[in-house]
């Protein structure tokens, strides 16, 4: 039956799904005109204005509540973040808004021995060995109540459980608190007096309780309350900010992302410091969970863009996510074209840039990597460090690396070819070379060139697996030894280590890790074209890769854009790049709210200058 | 595939630009010599200016019937038989087309690079090519256009740099050629050269305004025509009168005198990439009308099952004629000389037939509304 239906499927046209393709709305509110006029609009005007928005939407829309919310939750954690060490504890955010837990699972029982049964049962206490549950006893109003506090040993840092829950919950109890209230309810007792923790929750069901202490908060329930307490205490180990690993540069900031949500977060809120930045959370994965951030700058990023970013996040319905390179996998717009089309970054420097130009980001916890999106072509060949350099010498570096792009693409199926159709293009002498030294080598030049590319790959994959001291001494006896000896054997021929070499050396200056490695497998592709059948073969690669780019969207935005479709706006700006001062406008096909990113004069002195010379005159 | 595909000004001009310009890569400087002698340039400047007049008439036709294209027209005039009829006529045009230069770049790739393959294996690249690009459809296939043309446009001019001093003035006397009368008269059936332009009406449906049509007919017209005046005139600038018309393959010889220093000698090959690709996006252009027409006049939902089929169709086609010289025969003696009837005449007679119909129902509503108010 199956292997019918497959017959079917190659054989007889299949009606294609209906697909309606995303495509990035204009701009309403788009302020195309002068730099000057858009700051006189005072921005509280238009945050107010925004706010009016949201508001409304809220009444409405219940899904969308908790934008406002959540963007508290930024800032408070930005104001922790002056103390470091604060930061880091205050690592996860609200998985989702304790609102919508109320209305789902078990209330949480009065009686006390329930509760515990409940929670061991699900914990599977006795056999899970990093379950705490401490029982205790609390004095309130001169009674004595039973409690008991659950967390997960390693996630939570004990020396705050010590001294913020438990100290005061079993001594300080005992202590007389003088309060102004005396019919103050057991509930409010606890959460005014004994319990000094700064991020406290009250939760109404045990779902509630067990999302919190999954992600490293301690619950704590007491007799007699149908309430438990979630107190904010995680403490996990970590990597801290460290030096990029993927995307080192000379010039600019050397700090990078790091495994923990609210760093990073906060490591991008450092640089772009201003109140338009959202982060907003949004979990992903039934079981793990996994909070997400989903940052952009409000009153520049477009809206249908947001939204659009916003739902794949949500629609997205799998048991476990651990990292944004799955992630990546997720939304992304075509699966099976060999280039990204989301930009992935090691740099909170990069995400910022790219946040202030109009783009969206996702961080994800645990990943060190932020997702940028939507991409073009041109960005994957931008560095972050193009900014930081003065403009000649940037645009050196934008043209080495479009030629790093062209030559490991390009270099050995074209040499391929000339060997094989072409040879009247070499020049006689170098003809001569090339032959003397082939001469005695026994394969075909494809086979020879495949031998060294497929050792190239070797070692190249095998690097990155040795153990780092050796890492090193491998390159260099892979590199240099084996292709040596490969020459003396007559297995290859001189010049075609050359080839291979300056390839590898190419796909290393490509600033993408990702595009580096599409190209690298297009680059067989194009092998094999140059062998069967010369130029022509790489001319119909050239063809059919060209219109495979140009077909690819990423997030409504054509792949080679602004190449083509041409953007009406700062053409040449964004495949070389314009002295600092011009940069006058954000990306025109990224439809921002606002389009000028500085006036037309952005160097006040420049204008002075002008003014006093002309005085003098 | 739907109206909502939309291409910019100049992406539209790079189109009408490489259906008009094709021909340079193949015969078309060598035909103005045997159409006009070593007035062959001023042929073209004179048949540019003709096709200028007749497109000055066919817009202005246009006027009313904006965002249609000639499919459209015919429905307009005589309903859904109208349609088929005039879809077949053009897609089988468009088919005539494809095979015959499919016929004659392949056997031009295989006299250049390949002279010991078959000539199927040659035809089977730009096959390939074309089912992709048919499969991806117009909107990828414009878009790479517009960042091959430009590229094609300035190797092509760096060649002719390269071989500019050899320019010899005096290879273009005497400089009517065979005379006025031939020239002027006997030659005006030649503005078949410049048939390519109505292509325009092809993507009328995708550009935006009747304005954005006529600027980009007007521009494509200028640049194709300045294109070809240069590809006649550095051609017979190099070549004289008798060995112009022997030479097979026109372009490709003139990039063999192309050399700098002992290095750069022999580099038509390099010429040879960018060849292919405008043969590739040619083919696939073309091809891809055939299969837009026949979807639009049967009003089919999908095109994409007629591409493999018509691909086919193509590639069989190709290979029956015995010999290049046959296909050659095929284009120069039907395709470059009576084009001009089914690209000029055909869409002046419909859009004249439609706008004296619509004239006539304009005036019969004004009766009605006359004889209601009476």
């Amino acid at each position: 039956m199956s292997i019918k239906n497959t017959i079917k499927k190659l054989l007889f046209f299949q009606e294609p799904e209906k697909i309606e393709n995303f495509v990035i709305n204009e701009s309403e509110d788009e302020q195309i005109t002068d730099y000057n006029e858009d700051n006189k609009q005072d921005n509280k005007l238009q945050i107010d204005k925004q706010r009016n928005e949201q508001n409304s939407e809220n009444k409405t829309d219940t899904e969308n509540a908790g934008n406002d919310e959540e963007n508290k939750n930024g800032i408070k954690i930005l104001k922790s973040k002056k103390d470091r060490e604060k930061g880091k504890k205050s690592d996860n955010s609200r998985a989702k808004d304790s609102q919508d837990d109320e209305d789902k699972g078990i209330q949480i029982s009065n009686n006390l021995e329930n509760s515990l049964e409940y929670i061991k049962k699900i914990y599977s206490v006795p056999v899970n060995s990093d379950i705490v549950i401490r029982e205790f006893s609390i004095i309130v109003k001169e009674k004595v109540i039973d409690a008991f506090a659950v967390f997960i040993d390693g996630m939570t840092n004990t020396k705050i459980v010590i001294e913020a829950i438990l100290k005061p919950l079993m001594l300080h109890s005992s202590l007389e608190i003088k309060s102004n209230d005396s019919n103050k309810s057991v509930e409010d007792y606890i959460k005014d007096h004994l319990l000094p923790q700064t991020q406290m929750k009250i939760v109404r069901t045990y779902d509630s309780v067990i999302d919190g202490v999954n992600i490293g908060e301690c619950g704590i329930f007491v007799d007699g309350l149908n309430i438990a307490f979630l107190a904010d205490v995680k403490g996990w180990e970590h990597r801290s900010v460290e030096r990029p690993n993927t995307e080192i540069i000379i010039k600019g900031p050397q700090e990078g992302f790091t495994e923990l949500l609210r760093v990073n977060t906060a490591l991008i809120r450092k640089i772009i410091k201003n109140e338009n930045l959202i982060v907003e959370s949004i979990s992903v994965g039934k079981s793990s969970k996994t909070p997400c951030s989903l940052l952009y700058i409000k009153n520049v990023a477009n809206d249908s863009l947001v939204n659009e970013i916003r739902n794949r996040l949500k629609s997205i319905n799998v048991e476990y996510i651990l990292d944004t390179g799955e992630l990546e996998q997720y939304i992304e717009d075509n699966t099976f074209i060999n280039v990204p089309q989301i930009i992935d970054t090691e740099r909170p420097d990069k995400v910022a840039m790219h946040l202030i130009e109009g783009r969206v980001a996702i961080l994800m916890n645990g990943s060190p990597f932020a997702l940028i999106m939507p991409a073009n072509l041109p960005e994957f060949i931008k560095s972050p460090e193009d900014s930081y350099i003065r403009y000649p010498f940037a645009n050196f570096l934008r043209i080495i690396r479009l030629l790093a792009i062209i030559l490991n693409l390009l270099l050995p199926g074209l040499y391929i070819a000339i060997i094989n159709y072409h040879q009247e293009m070499i020049p006689t002498d170098l003809m001569l070379a090339i032959e003397a030294t082939s001469e005695k080598v026994p394969f075909p030049s494809i086979i020879e060139l495949l031998i060294l590319e497929v050792s190239f790959e070797l070692i190249r994959e095998a690097g990155i697996r040795v153990p780092s001291p050796i890492g090193p001494t491998l390159g260099i006896i892979g590199a240099l030894i084996l292709g040596q000896a490969a020459v003396a054997a007559n297995i290859v021929s001189p010049i075609l280590i050359i080839i291979v070499a300056i390839t590898g050396i190419g796909s290393f200056a490509i600033p993408n890790f990702s595009l580096a490695f599409g190209v690298r497998i297009a680059r067989f592709a194009y092998i094999f074209l140059g062998a069967v059948a010369g130029f022509l073969g790489i001319a119909t690669g050239l063809f059919i890769n060209g219109i495979l780019l140009a077909a690819v969207k990423s997030f409504g935005v054509p792949f080679l854009t602004p190449i083509t479709p041409k953007v009406s706006r700062a053409k040449l700006e964004y495949i070389f790049r314009s002295p600092i001062w011009k940069q006058e406008w954000r990306p025109d096909y990224l439809n921002v709210k606002k389009g000028r990113s500085q006036p037309n004069i952005s160097r006040g002195w420049v204008e002075e200058k002008k003014n006093k010379g002309e005085e003098q005159e | 595939m739907s109206s909502k595909i939309n291409f910019g000004k100049w992406e539209a001009i790079y189109v009408l630009v490489l259906i008009t310009c094709t021909q340079i890569f193949l015969n078309m400087p060598r035909l103005v010599v045997e159409y006009a002698a070593t007035a062959g340039w001023l042929l073209v400047i004179y048949v540019s200016i003709l096709c200028f007049i007749v497109l000055w008439v066919i817009l202005k036709l246009y006027k009313d019937f904006e965002g249609m294209d000639l499919i459209d027209l015919a429905e307009y005039l005589a309903g859904r038989a109208g349609k088929i009829i005039v879809g077949i006529v053009l897609s089988l045009y468009m088919l005539f087309i494809s095979f015959v230069i499919l016929r004659e770049f392949s056997e031009n790739m295989k006299i250049i690079a390949l002279p010991l393959s078959p000539i199927s294996y040659t035809s089977i690249f730009f096959v390939i090519g074309m089912v992709v690009a048919a499969y991806f459809g117009l909107e990828a296939m414009v878009r790479i256009n517009a960042i091959a043309m430009p590229i094609i446009i300035i190797s092509y001019i760096l060649i002719l740099i390269g071989i500019s001093d050899h320019f010899n003035v005096t290879k273009l006397a005497p400089y009517l050629g065979f005379g006025a009368y031939n020239l002027f008269v006997e030659n005006i059936p030649r503005i078949s050269l410049l048939s390519g332009i109505i292509s325009i009406f092809y993507m009328a449906p995708f550009l935006k305004s009747y304005k954005v049509i006529k600027e980009v007919g007007y521009t494509g017209l200028l640049i194709s025509a300045v294109m070809l005046t240069i590809a006649s005139l550095s051609y017979l600038l190099i070549f004289t009168y008798p060995i112009a018309t022997e030479n097979f393959l026109p372009i490709y010889q003139l990039s063999r005198i192309f050399s700098y220093g002992r290095f750069f000698e022999r580099f038509e090959s390099i010429f040879l990439i960018v060849w292919a690709v405008s043969a590739f996006l040619y083919l696939s252009m073309i091809s891809f009308f055939t299969i837009y027409y026949i979807k639009k006049a049967f009003d089919l939902e999908y095109y994409r099952p007629l591409i493999i089929p018509v691909a086919i169709i193509i590639f069989n086609l190709s290979l029956i004629p015995p010999n290049l010289m046959t296909a050659i025969e095929l284009e120069n003696n039907y395709f470059r000389s009576y084009s001009g009837i089914v690209s000029f005449v055909f869409p002046l007679l419909l859009l004249l037939a439609c706008s004296i119909k619509r004239k006539l129902r304009s005036k019969r509503r004004r009766k009605e509304k006359h004889n209601e108010q009476a």
